[in-house]
């Protein structure tokens, strides 16, 4: 077969090519009572998914916030964009609360406490750079950003790089003002690093990075139990019958203790995806796949 | 370590080689194997013997880029792997895709069209690589050469889908174009 053929000539290819185009680095047991509560938890999934599309049409300052990040990225894609709001970045929205992030530098961040009709807006002046790649660079251009509120005061946001090699770069900050001021915490990023496809808090103690399947199946999901100061990998137990899967977590969203961990699984023959959930009743603690 | 070091184990056939190529590009040559085989066990004895093909090469051979010398290895040892298990009836499903798209690549078969070695093919490759603008490139070889899913690509360089697999589809037409311009048959 010709195509083949093709296949195997392209390997042998300058590896000028090869080397510039790299993506990795040269580098259950079911609680009881557990049923009665998958409707809820259920719906707060249900709830991440819409809240893409919700944000497009949550206009303020006469303008949509897909507009307010193009206007603050011009040169981004805004096809692009729309996919992040509908995987949940940028925007955080619960009932008349919403937050936005600005993705200028310094980072902005705008909040409503009344559905959009008035806004107060912080600025994160410490926003300005970033390391990366190992080293400080200023006026640091973010590409992504997952905001979000557990309470009135206690929140959470995770500013991400772009994507080089399979890294991504990332700072948290933590507010217990409800938006007010922001602290900036450690991340997971010194013991690991691969491309970030969710994050979230369920308090200003416990919170969580999602990142994409790499060198395994996954699910690739780094968790603290102290505010930041220390992460660690957090064990999952999928099923048994999902071992010839690949799993991407996404954001995990709670209320309360109760929690919903929605990762998407996929498989490749035949080519099929879905998304599975892991739940905990004591915000974030544990885990617990619910088939 | 830096790689010329690495290299330098190598050649005074010093077993610390192996390892500490594993730290530093084990990663590496696990997403490539992983991309191809879609599967863990497979993938790790792929690494394995990907670090073994290397002993074997040096000496001789002195790369001067490590990683893609080492990514070659483990392209063609996960290629080759994979067809034995097409063989078997046991494949997945990445590469075949991956083919179709490269299908679109192939001229009709023509009478003038002249049979290339493939070192002859190799060059036409690096010259129709050399034509493209950087980001489309890095793009056509992080789906062809790395095999890399079209959503992962997308993310990796802030696109819609929609976009990447416009840009591969260009792509593919002039790769289509330059081998039909050359008269070169596959």
């Amino acid at each position: 077969m010709s195509e083949k053929r093709l296949l195997y000539a392209l390997g042998q290819v300058d590896e000028s090519y090869i080397e510039e185009a790299a993506p990795g680095g040269f580098p259950q047991e079911r609680a009881k009572g557990a049923g009665s509560r998958r409707g809820v938890v259920i719906a707060l999934a249900a709830a991440i998914m819409v809240l893409g599309a919700a944000a497009a049409l949550a206009a303020g300052r006469g303008i949509s916030v897909l507009e307010w990040i193009v206007r603050a990225q011009p040169d981004s894609d805004p096809a692009y964009l729309q996919t992040q709001l509908d995987n949940g970045q940028w925007v955080y929205m619960d009932g008349d609360n919403i937050a936005v992030i600005v993705p200028e530098s310094p980072v902005k961040i705008l909040l409503s406490a009344d559905a959009g009709e008035t806004w107060r807006e912080t600025v994160l002046v410490e926003s300005k750079g970033m390391e990366y790649l190992g080293e400080w660079r200023e006026n640091m251009r973010y590409h992504g950003g997952y905001i979000g509120f557990n309470g009135k005061e206690s929140g959470y946001l995770v500013l991400t790089s772009g994507v080089s090699m399979n890294h991504q770069a990332l700072r948290i900050f933590l507010t217990s003002d409800g938006g007010e001021t922001w602290q900036e915490t450690d991340t997971p990023y010194s013991q690991h690093v691969s491309v970030l496809t969710g994050a979230g808090f369920s308090s200003e103690n416990i919170g969580f990075i999602s990142y994409r399947y790499y060198e395994d199946a996954g699910p690739d999901i780094w968790w603290t139990s102290d505010g930041g100061e220390t992460w660690s990998k957090l064990e999952v137990e999928l099923p048994e019958d999902m071992k010839r899967y690949n799993f991407t977590p996404q954001s995990p969203s709670f209320d309360g203790l109760r929690g919903v961990y929605p990762i998407v699984a996929m498989s490749h023959e035949p080519e099929y995806e879905t998304t599975v959930y892991l739940y905990s009743d004591d915000g974030g603690l544990t885990w617990r796949f619910d088939s | 370590m830096e790689d010329l070091e690495i290299v330098d184990l190598y050649w005074a056939r010093d077993e610390s080689a192996i390892s500490e190529t594993a730290r530093k590009h084990g990663a590496y040559c696990r997403y490539i194997a992983y991309h191809i085989l879609w599967n863990e066990e497979d993938s790790e004895e792929c690494v394995n013997d990907t670090y073994l093909s290397a002993w074997r090469a040096m000496p001789d051979q002195r790369p001067a880029r490590l990683g893609p010398f080492l990514g070659k290895i483990t392209r063609n040892l996960a290629l080759n792997r994979r067809e034995a298990y097409h063989a078997e009836k046991r494949g997945h499903g990445q590469t075949p895709l991956a083919l179709d798209e490269l299908r679109e690549c192939v001229p009709a078969p023509d009478q003038t069209a002249q049979a290339v070695d493939d070192l002859a093919l190799a060059q036409l490759l690096n010259r129709f690589l050399a034509s493209l603008p950087r980001e489309k490139r890095k793009i056509f070889m992080r789906r062809y050469w790395y095999l890399s899913p079209v959503k992962e690509i997308a993310a990796d360089y802030s696109m819609s889908e929609s976009k990447v697999k416009m840009i591969l589809l260009r792509a593919r037409k002039s790769l289509k174009q330059l081998l039909k311009d050359e008269g070169i048959g596959l």
